[in-house]
């Protein structure tokens, strides 16, 4: 209900200024999601990713990474992800939707930070994410769902994400997925890969490559919102 | 001092001991007589004596004066198992321990002035009883004497004059045999105090050696050397099903309890279970056995039993379960010290139990660390259990700069596992038109050929083939192989 200073104003006050006094009550009562502290943030290790993500991963939420093609970079994110984990001394998780990692690109050092779920269809990958995320062990899980056919990426249900999105929330677990076309509503943040790379890019470094990403932030929210709208989003969902 | 642990009716206690509820119930224990192979009743518990059912009926006669009685059969298996477990329990008071006979040991407690008799026989009996074992301690001045007392006690017997307190024994105790038990009940003898008031001499002339060892004993008995044994370090439990099962259900509630013995064993000797290895009996006379090895050493049972569980959960036997063995492998706590930047697990048990979920979702092989193999082949890897629990400190990573597939080089590859079967028009001896599955399309650019062959040296494993990266005029980069100059496969995507 509105105050009783907002109803009772004399009808020839011009109304432009109670909508600009109404805004100025509801800045007061809601404080505008910029002006809420910034979300923590996980460095990848990769500058332009995290140049592109704000800092890094945002913790405790979904990210999604949209890579529309095969050619974009999004397996030598992992392969890098992967190489910055073992020098952070961490351990990352990836969920292998189409049985496609190689790992001939990495040393068996690197490897080791690497636990590997080899999967043969979407739905265990799903299961598998889902535990874990709860598990809450490993800091990063990657779902990596580019070997699947578009169809198949927009038939998970969208009330998972949703449900992955609060796991992760309450774990405090980061979680990044690839994607062929964008379907997690529920993601934080999502980023687009632009580029198409060529043959000369075979002969590059992985470093080199990894400057060389092109990418587009296509949607990014701060999690104190957003988990607002993923309990109401989940709701009604049902 | 010297300390006798008895277990009576120790067969009875053995057959029945994984039956939780056979405490109270009345129960025998059948053994088939040595001619004529006629079950008669071994052992009687206490339930089954109120029922006036005494050792030697035949099984009419015990179940004409008790319907409800329950029978059992010897099982030796279980027998080991429980004697395991009483010589580990004895032999933390002393190691100067006698396994004496079936259900019974013998302990020199007599470097041992400091201990308290009294405290450590009551300790002994309950952790006994929570083995399931229902145990009486006597406490002598002699190992025979302790026996005596051992089977006079309810539940701890110690004395000091082993005469006055075993007076009142029955002479049985001291083990006669038959023909000689049956001259002193014709003598009117009962008890080992009427054995001990005749004349040392006078028994001697009439029943022999026997007689005069079996007077010693009545006397008190001498300071026979023990015969040392060490408790083994094995710690494992025994279930069995009667018939058979087919559901989980009663796997758990009987892994559970096992689970419980063991951890309060272990737990007993200062240790901890390291692995659990699960050997189950199948009705097809098969076995199946895991060994789940544990990231953090515990004696925690619910976290034991949520790791053996998660296993069975997802197991498929091919018939029904007649009974599982249960294993602990003891380890020592962890001395480890991680380090201020080291990644470590939050909870090692807890990612353990999700791996073993993991496996149940996509299989055994398809979880893990992967690791190449030492090979210049390509795609030749095995996955091996994460230990990042366990980890090593990580140094610099190496490559081997000689072999071009590992360099860090180029986009990564995501592979076709299988390959695809690919169809490719060749011009100026170079890849220019490819098919595949849903790829088709005029090829742009190409390098090659990537020469790759190895195991020349063995026919049956020898490999070859020419690999090419090429890029279609609409985009996209794959990596073909050429066989035999024959056929052609795609092997995988550049990403």
């Amino acid at each position: 209900m509105l105050p009783q200073s907002l109803l009772s104003r004399h009808p020839e006050e011009a109304p432009g200024q109670k909508i600009i006094e109404l805004r100025a009550l509801l800045a007061q009562k809601f404080p505008p999601a910029a002006e809420q502290p910034a979300q923590p943030r996980r460095s990848t290790g990769i500058e332009a990713f995290d140049r592109c993500l704000d800092g890094g991963l945002p913790e405790a939420a979904l990210t999604e990474v949209v890579c529309p093609r095969h050619g974009m970079g999004s397996q030598t994110i992992i392969q890098a992800l992967v190489e910055s984990t073992y020098v952070a001394r961490k351990h990352l998780a990836l969920v292998d939707a189409g049985d496609s990692f190689d790992p001939d690109g990495l040393s068996n050092e690197q490897l080791s930070a690497l636990l590997w779920v080899r999967c043969h269809e979407p739905e265990q990958a799903i299961k598998a994410t889902d535990l874990l995320c709860r598990d809450n062990n490993l800091p990063l899980v990657v779902l990596d769902l580019m070997m699947c056919t578009e169809r198949q990426v927009r038939a998970i249900a969208s009330t998972y994400w949703y449900r992955l999105q609060r796991v992760a929330e309450n774990n405090g677990c980061v979680a990044l997925v690839f994607t062929p076309t964008p379907v997690v509503g529920s993601a934080a943040c999502t980023v687009r890969l632009t580029r198409m790379f060529g043959l000369p890019a075979l002969d590059l470094l992985r470093d080199q490559l990894t400057a060389s990403l092109h990418m587009e932030t296509v949607r990014a929210r701060s999690s104190p919102c957003f988990g607002h709208q993923a309990q109401i989003a989940s709701f009604m969902a049902g | 001092m010297y300390a006798a642990v008895l277990i009576p009716d120790f067969e009875l206690q053995c057959a029945s001991r994984a039956e939780a509820d056979l405490g109270s119930t009345p129960a025998v224990l059948l053994s088939d007589a040595a001619g004529s192979g006629v079950p008669f009743i071994r052992q009687s518990n206490v339930a089954a004596q109120c029922a006036g059912v005494s050792v030697g009926m035949s099984v009419p006669q015990a179940q004409a004066r008790c319907p409800d009685l329950v029978f059992r059969r010897r099982n030796e298996r279980q027998e080991a198992v429980a004697t395991a477990a009483l010589l580990q329990a004895a032999e933390r008071a002393s190691p100067y321990l006698e396994n004496t006979s079936s259900g019974c040991c013998t302990l020199d407690l007599r470097r041992h002035g400091e201990l308290d008799h009294a405290s450590w026989a009551w300790d002994l009996v309950e952790e006994l009883r929570l083995l399931r074992l229902q145990a009486q301690v006597g406490i002598a001045a002699t190992p025979d004497a302790s026996l005596q007392a051992a089977q006079l006690a309810r539940p701890v017997l110690i004395t000091d004059d082993s005469r006055q307190s075993l007076a009142q024994l029955p002479v049985m105790v001291l083990g006669p045999s038959e023909p000689i038990l049956d001259v002193l009940y014709d003598w009117g003898i009962q008890r080992v105090g009427d054995l001990r008031a005749l004349d040392r001499q006078q028994v001697a002339e009439r029943l022999g050696v026997e007689g005069l060892a079996l007077w010693d004993r009545a006397d008190g008995g001498s300071f026979r050397p023990l015969r040392l044994v060490r408790a083994g370090e094995t710690y494992e439990e025994l279930t069995e099903f009667e018939g058979g099962v087919d559901t989980l259900e009663p796997v758990l509630f009987r892994l559970r309890r096992s689970l419980e013995q063991l951890a309060r064993r272990l737990r007993a000797d200062l240790l901890l279970v390291g692995a659990i290895e699960i050997i189950l009996d199948l009705e097809d006379r098969t076995t199946l056995a895991r060994t789940i090895r544990l990231p953090a050493p515990t004696c925690e049972v619910d976290v034991l039993f949520r790791i053996a569980a998660t296993y069975l959960d997802t197991l498929k036997t091919a018939s029904r379960v007649n009974g599982f063995r249960l294993r602990a492998c003891p380890s020592t706590p962890r001395d480890h010290q991680t380090r201020l930047w080291e990644g470590s697990l939050r909870d090692p048990n807890g990612f353990s139990e999700t791996l073993a979920r993991l496996e149940g979702i996509v299989g055994a092989e398809h979880v893990g660390t992967p690791q190449r193999m030492p090979t210049h082949r390509p795609n030749r890897f095995c996955l091996e259990p994460p230990e990042f629990a366990n980890e090593k400190p990580r140094g610099k990573p190496s490559f081997a700069p000689m072999i071009p597939g590992i360099l860090p080089l180029g986009l990564g590859l995501r592979r076709y596992r299988p390959p695809w079967k690919a169809t490719v028009a060749n011009a100026d001896e170079k890849p220019a038109w490819l098919q595949a599955r849903e790829v088709e399309g005029a090829i742009r650019a190409s390098t090659g050929p990537w020469r790759l062959d190895g195991n020349w040296w063995d026919r049956d494993a020898a490999w070859r083939w020419e690999e090419w990266d090429v890029e279609l005029a609409r985009g996209g980069l794959y990596r073909l192989a050429n066989h035999r100059q024959a056929h052609w496969w795609m092997l995988g995507v550049y990403d």
